[in-house]
């Protein structure tokens, strides 16, 4: 038996079960479209966990929003139910994998905030510097080919400030 | 380690020194971190536990500060002894007497950093300062929780900041608590109306010895609610301005003591000396309120011989654990009042209260 991918109808290769509340769902996509959606990377053999979860939490959305308890943390093992009962999560992967049904709550605790605002931990700060640096190459190419000297000029200059903040200690 | 050394000083937080010493008893700030890939202390197995403890024990020992932190495992210890550190405020009534395993507390010898470990969550590092003095304790625990950064990796997301056990903390992981003390306010009845207030902008009131414990003799502790969406720099920002609020009242209610009520006020403050003088037992309840109003009579000049620092210190021998340490031998309820009583009258004889 064969089924059409979610994403593009044609012949489905990759077959995803899970099962929220008691009911099983399946969801069936074709590899093309698994690639695109990151949840099987171009070459390496493991699956991209992370995609998979977001794609399986994203699309259980609807039922989840009714019944939430059964969703679990692949790797602490807590139920959303269990953390609605004891008032503490897990693991901290459990903010990626309750993510949806938390923000609601963070809402309500934090005046309506749901995003960090403060400081960030050395190692962090040379990773968003060099996203942040990376981002602003790309603008800079499209700038380029598109023969927007002005635009060009201005993110060559950003590029130079964000280089030169890179050398503090 | 034994902690009878720990007897004839005064903490840090209560030292009766510092910016608005005569309002501002202490201010503390705390931070919650957890290490990136470990499941949190209340879903961690004992042998992770352990693993969290020897890591984050490790690189806290071999920190370089001007004051060393040396830690004491709470498995190790007695009851008598946890309860002393619950009393002088380094650990938690959670660390000390609810959680299992490996855990501890790592302070220094001034008493104004202690880091516990495996706590709600991993890391909850605070510094005190004595009096009213938010950068002071930031500066302190920022710089510590940078030098721990360098060793091992927290668990952070972009997004939400600092991952904590709790989502009331998820963000900076900072609580910022300033202990008051407000006989004033309480005696003109004027303090629901001045914590009302303080619940519209998201700030906590709370007793002495922090979650669910009562107000016990006018002390109060005010804290930050929101961690998340808004800067360190920013939510200590909103605790400076209306604490500066409530010294100010308390100040008023003071003066308005002094000008309207003096003499029922100095029959008060003299009453409660001399029941703290003259009983023959006394709990430590009834020991807070009584050196509450003797307090306020110092602050008020009533009590010319009389400082903070002896009623710091009194304050503090006088709680169960702390007391039966001086005793030098475990007392039960009733016993322990006697000899709080005893221990009252013998030192306000030494200081020369009359």
């Amino acid at each position: 038996m064969s089924f059409p991918c979610k994403y593009c109808g044609s012949t489905a290769t990759i077959h995803l079960t899970d099962i929220i509340h008691k009911k099983k769902r399946e969801m069936h996509i074709c590899e093309a479209c698994a690639r695109e959606k990151n949840i099987i990377p171009d070459s390496p053999k493991e699956l991209n966990v992370q995609a998979l979860l977001e794609l399986v939490l994203g699309a259980a959305t609807t039922p989840a929003k009714t019944e939430p308890a059964d969703v679990n943390c692949p790797d602490c093992g807590i139920h959303y139910a269990h953390f609605r009962n004891q008032g503490r999560l897990g693991c901290p992967n459990d903010y990626v994998v309750f993510r949806e049904l938390l923000e609601p709550l963070l809402e309500r605790v934090h005046n309506d905030a749901t995003r960090h605002a403060g400081k960030v931990p050395r190692r962090h700060q040379r990773r968003l510097r060099m996203a942040r640096r990376a981002e602003l190459e790309a603008q800079l190419r499209s700038a380029i080919l598109a023969e927007r000297y002005e635009a060009a000029a201005k993110l060559r200059d950003d590029i130079r400030v964000l280089e030169a903040n890179n050398h503090e200690p | 380690m034994n902690l009878d050394r720990l007897l004839d000083h005064l903490g840090e937080w209560l030292r009766g020194t510092g910016p608005e010493s005569d309002v501002v008893v202490s201010t503390r700030i705390r931070l919650a971190r957890n290490l990136a890939g470990l499941p949190f202390t209340n879903r961690a197995s004992p042998h992770q536990k352990a693993e969290v403890e020897s890591r984050l024990r490790e690189a806290i020992e071999s920190l370089d500060l001007n004051h060393p932190l040396r830690y004491v495992g709470m498995t190790e210890i007695s009851t008598v002894d946890r309860q002393f550190l619950v009393e002088r405020q380094l650990v938690s009534r959670e660390l000390a007497t609810v959680l299992e395993g490996p855990r501890g507390v790592a302070f220094d010898e001034r008493e104004s950093v202690s880091i516990m470990i495996n706590e709600e969550d991993q890391l909850r590092m605070q510094s005190m300062r004595s009096g009213f003095d938010l950068d002071a304790a930031w500066n302190t625990i920022d710089q510590i929780d940078d030098l721990v950064e360098s060793k091992v990796e927290y668990a952070f997301s972009d997004e939400f900041g600092y991952l904590t056990a709790c989502p009331t903390n998820v963000g900076t992981g900072m609580r910022a608590s300033v202990m008051l003390h407000l006989p004033a306010l309480g005696l003109t009845k004027q303090i629901e109306k001045a914590f009302k207030a303080l619940q519209k902008i998201n700030l906590v009131v709370r007793g002495l010895y922090g979650e669910g414990s009562r107000a016990l003799g006018d002390f109060y502790q005010i804290s930050n609610q929101i961690t998340l969406g808004k800067s360190e720099a920013a939510a200590l920002n909103d605790i400076r301005a209306v604490i500066s609020e409530v010294i100010r009242y308390e100040r008023l209610a003071r003066s308005t003591l002094m000008r309207e009520a003096r003499q029922s006020f100095q029959d008060k403050v003299a009453r409660a000396l001399g029941t703290l003088q003259s009983s023959i037992m006394m709990t430590s309840e009834e020991t807070m309120e009584l050196l509450s109003a003797v307090r306020l009579g110092v602050h008020l000049k009533m009590l010319g011989d009389l400082s903070l620092t002896s009623l710091n210190e009194l304050f503090i021998q006088t709680q169960p654990a702390h007391l039966q340490k001086l005793m030098g031998v475990p007392l039960d309820g009733e016993e322990r009042n006697a000899a709080r009583a005893r221990h009252l009258k013998h030192k306000l004889r030494s200081i020369g209260a009359e």
